[in-house]
């Protein structure tokens, strides 16, 4: 939820992408399983990673996400890329890690399964980090760039079809959402149509997924109290820093109505501009895109939860410069703002 | 490749044993012309011929299972790449006309070759009508191996639009509808999550076999996307389409498929959704069979609904 600017965020902590985080037996591994299984050749799969599949198995190998960026990028290059992620989506979660997965399997409804996502996303989703908003009907969950780089379709399509699973399996049934793809019009779309049941639109400029709210805080049968009381114990308790991308993603958030410059954001990080961008650029990302996506995703917020009109909402983006706000919005998502909110959203 | 290669590793022992031999014989009775004497122009086009053929040898072997036709494409280059090798030996060597060897080799097994070659080709020929006919209902009249899905064999969805559209055309002329039928496996995430994606795999492949065993000829399955499969039946009404999303979905159900490893019996049904156009759009058609396989699967497992 975009904070105000008045309450400032001080982050000084991020994980390098060199730091060595997550367990190369979760979902990583569940990777490489299904892309053997494919016939991906396991010296193309694992090219420049640095992993080897004998190490992985002994359960103690850490990855950073600089090797898990690399591990998608080559599975992406595989010709069977779209269905891979998908599948591998649809089987990531609740998974087999630890007492993380036994919360998913145990919590009572979808709005508790998605902290813990949240909550561990750095196990989970380290690339691409979920938010979400509610208004009176609906749930928006939105992914927001975590330093994906190239793999972002990739990765995209693995977590919402990841999330979506979680939710068919939980529940039995076939929940019908919309899917939101930032990616252009692939070459088989009815793939995605059948693994996410629901309607799915590509180029629309986000990552998101709109259910009803219904759907969130449906309970979820066949869950454990003590099994998830237990679980949550052993849950660990260190906490791991987030991505740069990130940090800068919350920190420009707060300052939405003004955005600061590349000069300043790097001030408030305490680094110079030419660090933060060469930093940014070892995650993938850079300066000028995650401000686009920010200042998109605040005009989405107020466009569908406070239930802005476009000339309110340009006011407060570009101090009421319609023509700019449209323009830029054009540029974001190839659509006008009436047009995108009357085709897109529910 | 290099498993289809292993296939024909006695002929590619003849041209290994061959190479050696040629060029043994030639040093023994030819005299060396020299590096200022060879005309570097015909050793292009003679030797780079013969490579030429060589690398035909190997790329038609290794995409072919041992057999007739694959004998005869070998001996038939073969003899063309010993006739275009000796005369590029001679390049290089000065051989006595007396040595009539040589100049049998540079002429006889040309001729024969592309005989043999030409036959071989004719018997390729029927061979590869008997596959089509085989093929037939997987993909109709166009071959596009890039969009064929490897883990059925099935064309995926653009190709099916494509054939709607040629098929929804005819229809318009003839005024006899085309019907689509969408078949989607019922609870596909639980087999996929129970006995992972490698029997999944397998159960689509067997799916595949058992469906295709259903259709008529002229009709033409696609892999629409994840276990859902498209059907589409030229020329038929609703009637007919009716009796066999009917015979579909009551083949799946009927089907005794068992896991690889543990023989476990994997019970399936699945839901089919039917449409039909004289004169709509691919696209449109594709989403009528969308809605349809939607109202099949609250009915229930194993039924199947028309569109309205």
């Amino acid at each position: 939820m975009p904070r105000q600017p008045d309450t400032d965020v001080q982050p000084h902590h991020w994980r390098s992408p060199d730091e060595r985080h997550l367990p190369a037996h979760f979902h990583p591994a569940l990777l490489i399983e299904l892309a053997q299984a494919r016939d991906v050749p396991e010296h193309r799969l694992l090219r420049h990673t640095g992993l080897f599949t004998d190490d992985i198995v002994k359960g103690k190998v850490l990855i950073s996400d600089h090797q898990y960026r690399r591990l998608l990028d080559n599975v992406q290059q595989h010709c069977q890329a779209e269905e891979l992620a998908l599948l591998w989506g649809r089987q990531m979660l609740p998974g087999h890690y630890g007492p993380l997965s036994t919360c998913l399997q145990h919590a009572p409804n979808l709005a508790e399964a998605l902290t813990y996502l949240h909550d561990y996303r750095h196990d989970l989703c380290p690339l691409l980090f979920p938010q979400w908003w509610r208004d009176s009907q609906w749930c928006y969950l939105l992914w927001a760039d975590g330093g994906t780089g190239r793999v972002r379709p990739f990765v995209a399509r693995a977590m919402m079809a990841a999330v979506y699973g979680l939710a068919r399996y939980r529940t039995g049934r076939t929940p019908e959402w919309h899917f939101l793809f930032s990616q252009r019009r692939p070459a088989n779309p009815a793939a995605h149509e059948v693994s996410l049941g629901g309607r799915v639109w590509f180029g629309t400029g986000v990552d998101m997924m709109i259910l009803p709210l219904n759907d969130l805080n449906e309970p979820w049968l066949d869950s454990s109290t003590t099994a998830l009381s237990v679980a949550r114990h052993q849950l660990p308790r260190e906490p791991v820093p987030e991505s740069l991308p990130e940090v800068v993603y919350h920190l420009l958030m707060a300052r939405a109505e003004a955005l600061p410059s590349l000069e300043e954001t790097a001030g408030i990080l305490g680094m110079s501009a030419a660090s933060l961008k060469r930093r940014l650029r070892d995650c993938g990302t850079h300066f000028q895109s995650l401000c686009d996506e920010v200042r998109l995703h605040y005009s989405l917020y107020l466009s569908q939860v406070l239930r802005l009109g476009t000339e309110a909402i340009a006011e407060r983006l570009c101090n009421g410069d319609r023509a700019n706000f449209r323009r830029s919005f054009r540029r974001w998502t190839g659509m006008t703002p009436a047009r995108y909110r009357q085709w897109l959203m529910p | 490749m290099i498993q289809t290669l292993k296939l024909h590793s006695l002929k590619w022992l003849c041209i290994a044993l061959y190479l050696p031999f040629s060029l043994a014989a030639a040093t023994l009775v030819g005299t060396p012309r020299g590096w200022r004497n060879i005309d570097w122009l015909d050793v292009f086009g003679e030797g780079g011929g013969a490579l030429m053929v060589l690398a035909w040898t190997l790329l038609i072997l290794g995409s072919r299972p041992a057999g007739t036709v694959s004998n005869l494409i070998f001996a038939g280059l073969g003899l063309i790449f010993v006739s275009l090798w000796q005369d590029n030996i001679d390049e290089f060597w000065i051989i006595p006309d007396a040595q009539l060897w040589d100049t049998w080799l540079e002429n006889v097994p040309m001729p024969i070759g592309v005989v043999i070659l030409t036959l071989g080709l004719i018997r390729w020929y029927q061979e590869q009508r008997i596959l089509m006919a085989q093929l037939s209902k997987r993909e109709r009249f166009r071959r596009e191996h890039r969009s064929v899905d490897p883990v059925t064999r099935l064309a995926s969805a653009d190709y099916l639009e494509q054939q709607l559209d040629v098929e929804l055309r005819a229809a318009r002329r003839d005024q006899a509808p085309v019907s689509l039928l969408l078949l989607d496996v019922d609870g596909f995430d639980r087999i996929n999550r129970r006995h992972g994606v490698a029997e999944g795999d397998r159960l689509l492949q067997a799916l595949t076999d058992l469906l295709l065993l259903n259709l008529r000829d002229g009709d033409l399955m696609c892999r629409y996307g994840g276990d859902r499969f498209a059907i589409m039946l030229p020329h038929t009404n609703e009637t007919m389409a009716v009796i066999m999303a009917g015979e579909l979905t009551a083949a799946v159900s009927h089907f005794a498929y068992h896991t690889h490893y543990e023989g476990e019996r994997v019970r399936l049904t699945a839901s089919v959704g039917l449409a039909l156009a004289l004169s709509d759009s691919p696209r449109a058609l594709m989403q009528r069979a969308d809605h349809a396989l939607a109202d099949a699967k609250q009915k229930g497992a194993g039924s199947h609904a028309s569109a309205a």
